[in-house]
């Protein structure tokens, strides 16, 4: 336990801002589903993913200034995705007249273009995918200090709009015709509430994903539903349901190594079982309140106890090198996500100790680290000592790899014969991931005169198995002008073998002759 | 008969000299650009118990909606000089909401409190628990309004519309699905109402009702409106003419109508 939460130490700062969004979207998930617009709240969220997909894009697209790529470069994603799902809050008011086309149709069309527009605007661009599917599949990252300012302001800021209009927003949400008819500005109201949604989906989407700040939208307000008796009830069981859950989810995901926003998903769900399994005796749903209320306390200490304070004394003592997460002494909400990444990469490549290199290992295949910068140095720890070391690395290139980008930039790295060594274990990942391509790179680099002779060695060893124990003649140490006859029969043999020679042992990891 | 009765009874004509509180003038009705009512002529005067009646999709509900001032006359003018409390048909409220009776009747407060200057919270729950008691619901205060009869949840909604104290009571359809005992008590509460001096306006379709309670009718038939007493408005031929089948109307010694459909296609 105590590492767990040694672990959750170390994403003090995102845990914390977890806790702040799962309140606030659960709040305001409350509106979205006793308005029955859970649909908006969606499209809303994938507007924002769009958002940011178009900052990524505008940042690669050469055909525009530098100025404006410059912009987007470092505040694209913020300011894309509350655009994006503002100007959606905006349009879903005014959508088509219900008897032509059903509002769920039009909230639909607005959620395909979003969605389909997110992956078009990053295909060409290898870190906005990577950055769009870590959104998509709702992974909770480290966020840098500047945007966690950002989130909790924007949290504050929708916290007191709701406070000082709570019940004009409830009014209009149950009856808009009453209201008019009291003379509040019902639209106006209307455009508040549906704003402050697409800011708190826009803000918690980045830190959050996708995935979590739909369940949160949705799941808790149920749970709240289930056994709040009266809406007071009901919005304090969603928020308490909502933090309960992200503890839940952070122990188990850190326990297990599973990705968190997923983990997190699943505990508010069984949350809600629980909930509507005790909703069927009045004392049953209260004790069932009690305990996520007890939950929801838990998750608060927690949060005391690994949010990074700052060091106070260390900071007047102008102590100012950036630290761990905890107590840095620094002031700040942590290190960014880069830089923990390049930290675990030093401890990989660099340890003496074998069991921080494993740990480092494990800590670069996390969803959270997932990233195909990781690929270099991966590959180059694929000739660690330690075995165990070996098979993490091993297993985080063929989840790399899984990735778009991540098959290219191996292919890329096999072509690269500047860097022998790094080359060779580029194409043989690709070789045992069953890519002939890594074959074929392979048997270039038979003929490459700067490949060191011992990796030659190697590669022909390599390369026996498929050809079926052939070497054509190779002799790694001969002179080059001897060789060449070799070589020219290898590059025939690849001729051959890429149209069909090869059969590929998935069991083995391993090309085979087809007739062998 | 288009616009006003060009003949007054006695009690109207004592009501003339009375204040006018809604008035409509040569107004057009309808919404977008579909006309529903031409030539309105209507003065609702303080004191008045008026219904608009007339087939479904008539337009009675828009007439309704303009005097509020949710929708504008087409053409024409729609004048308010009296403060208006609304209330809604029940269908119109999500249950998915868990409000109590108190939360409901609460929020017809919010229009006086988006102009005042300062919110007095002991004031408003007193007037709220007034409003209540004066629809014979503060024992219900605490009660889910999801989990109250539909006669109930009509007097939740007449509290509502008389929390902020106004001068004109609305009603659109207050008896529309209800049973007997719960037309009853909402009928007998709005009657109450009226005769401690509120002006009631109500949209209905159910006849009975309207002959029972109201002074006075406002009936929409085709483009025009017909406003008379019960007596003027209420006759089998005119009802039978509206609706295009035979109506028989049976008028009890004590002046309630017995308003049916006539199966053996006589027009009595």
């Amino acid at each position: 336990m105590s590492e767990i939460l040694e672990t959750l130490e170390f994403f003090g700062a995102n845990y914390v801002a977890t806790l702040g969004i799962a309140m606030l979207c659960s709040y305001l998930g409350l509106f979205t589903v006793m308005r029955r617009i859970v649909f908006t709240g969606v499209a809303l969220a994938q507007l924002a993913a769009a958002g940011v997909a178009l900052s990524f894009f505008v940042a690669d697209a050469t055909w525009i200034g530098q100025s404006i790529r410059q912009f987007a470069k470092q505040y694209g994603a913020a300011t894309g995705s509350l655009g994006l799902s503002l100007l959606g809050a905006l349009g879903l008011q005014v959508r088509p007249h219900r008897n032509r086309s059903s509002p769920d149709a039009f909230v639909g069309l607005v959620y395909a273009l979003a969605s389909a527009a997110a992956i078009l605007l990053v295909w060409r661009s290898s870190s906005g995918l990577v950055e769009l599917r870590n959104i998509l599949a709702g992974d909770v990252l480290l966020t840098e200090t500047s945007e966690l300012f950002f989130l909790w302001f924007g949290i504050v800021a929708v916290a007191v709009l709701h406070m000082v209009y709570r019940r004009q927003f409830l009014l209009c949400s149950y009856d808009p015709e009453f209201a008019r008819v009291l003379g509040l500005p019902e639209r106006r109201y209307q455009i508040m509430l549906l704003a402050s949604l697409a800011v708190a989906v826009a803000l918690a989407l980045r830190a959050s994903g996708l995935l979590l700040v739909f369940a949160f939208l949705v799941v808790p307000p149920l749970t709240g539903l289930a056994i709040g008796r009266r809406l007071g009830d009901s919005t304090r069981i969603a928020m308490a349901s909502a933090m309960g859950s992200s503890l839940i989810g952070f122990v188990l995901a850190i326990g297990e190594n599973l990705p968190v926003a997923p983990t997190i998903a699943v505990s508010m769900i069984a949350m809600l079982g629980l909930a509507k399994l005790s909703s069927f005796r009045a004392g049953l749903a209260k004790l069932t309140a009690w305990l996520i209320y007890a939950s929801a306390i838990a998750a608060l200490v927690t949060a005391f106890l690994v949010f990074p304070w700052p060091n106070l004394d260390e900071s007047q003592a102008g102590a100012g090198a950036a630290g761990h997460a905890h107590g840095g002494g620094t002031g700040r909400a942590g290190p960014s996500l880069s830089e923990l990444r390049q930290a675990a990469v030093a401890e990989l490549v660099g340890s003496p100790d074998v069991e921080i290199r494993l740990k480092a290992a494990l800590k670069l295949r996390t969803p959270q680290f997932q990233e195909i910068g990781s690929i270099r140095p991966f590959l180059g720890a694929l000739q660690d000592d330690d075995a165990r070391v070996q098979t993490e690395v091993l297993l985080g290139l063929k989840e790399l790899s899984g990735l778009y980008r991540g098959r290219a930039m191996l292919q890329t790295i096999a072509a690269q014969y500047e860097e022998p060594e790094t080359a060779f274990a580029a194409a043989r990942v690709l070789a045992v991931l069953g890519d002939l391509e890594g074959l074929g790179h392979m048997v270039a680099m038979l003929g490459n005169e700067d490949f060191p002779l011992m990796s030659r060695e190697e590669l022909l060893e390599f390369l026996q198995t498929p050809s079926g124990g052939k070497d054509f003649g190779y002799d790694a140490f001969a002179d080059p002008d001897e060789n060449r006859k070799a070589i020219a029969a290898w590059k025939t043999w690849w001729d051959q073998a890429r149209k069909g020679g090869l059969r590929w042992d998935a069991a083995a990891a391993l090309f085979y002759p087809m007739n062998s | 008969m288009s616009g006003e009765d060009a003949s007054p009874s006695t009690d109207e004509a004592s009501k003339v000299e009375s204040e006018v509180l809604i008035s409509l003038k040569n107004a057009e009705i309808g919404y977008k650009n579909l006309s529903l009512v031409k030539n309105v002529n209507l003065e609702i005067r303080r004191g008045d118990f008026i219904a608009i009646v007339g087939p479904n999709g008539s337009g009675k509900t828009t007439i309704l909606r303009n005097i509020l001032g949710v929708l504008k006359p087409l053409s024409g003018k729609c004048e308010v000089k009296g403060t208006l409390g609304y209330s809604p048909q029940r269908s119109q409220l999500d249950p998915i909401f868990p409000f109590t009776a108190e939360e409901v009747v609460a929020m017809g407060l919010l229009g006086l409190e988006e102009t005042a200057e300062e919110i007095d919270l002991a004031e408003n729950s007193k007037r709220v628990a007034g409003a209540l008691d004066s629809c014979g619901m503060l024992g219900f205060r605490d009660r889910l309004f999801r989990e109250l009869s539909g006669g109930q949840k009509q007097r939740v909604l007449v509290a509502r519309a008389l929390v902020s104290e106004p001068e004109v009571l609305i009603l659109d359809e207050p008896t529309n699905d209800l049973d007997l005992r719960g037309e009853h008590e909402v009928m007998e509460l709005v009657r109450t109402l009226h005769e401690e001096g509120r002006t009631v306006v109500m949209v209905s379709h159910i006849l009975h009702v309207v002959s029972r309670y109201a002074h006075r009718i406002a009936l929409i038939n085709g483009s025009e409106l017909i406003v008379d007493d019960a007596s003027g408005i209420l006759t089998s031929e005119r009802l039978g003419e509206l609706y295009g089948i035979p109506i028989s109307v049976f008028v009890a010694e004590d002046g309630r109508r017995l308003i049916s459909s006539n199966s053996e296609g006589e027009v009595r």
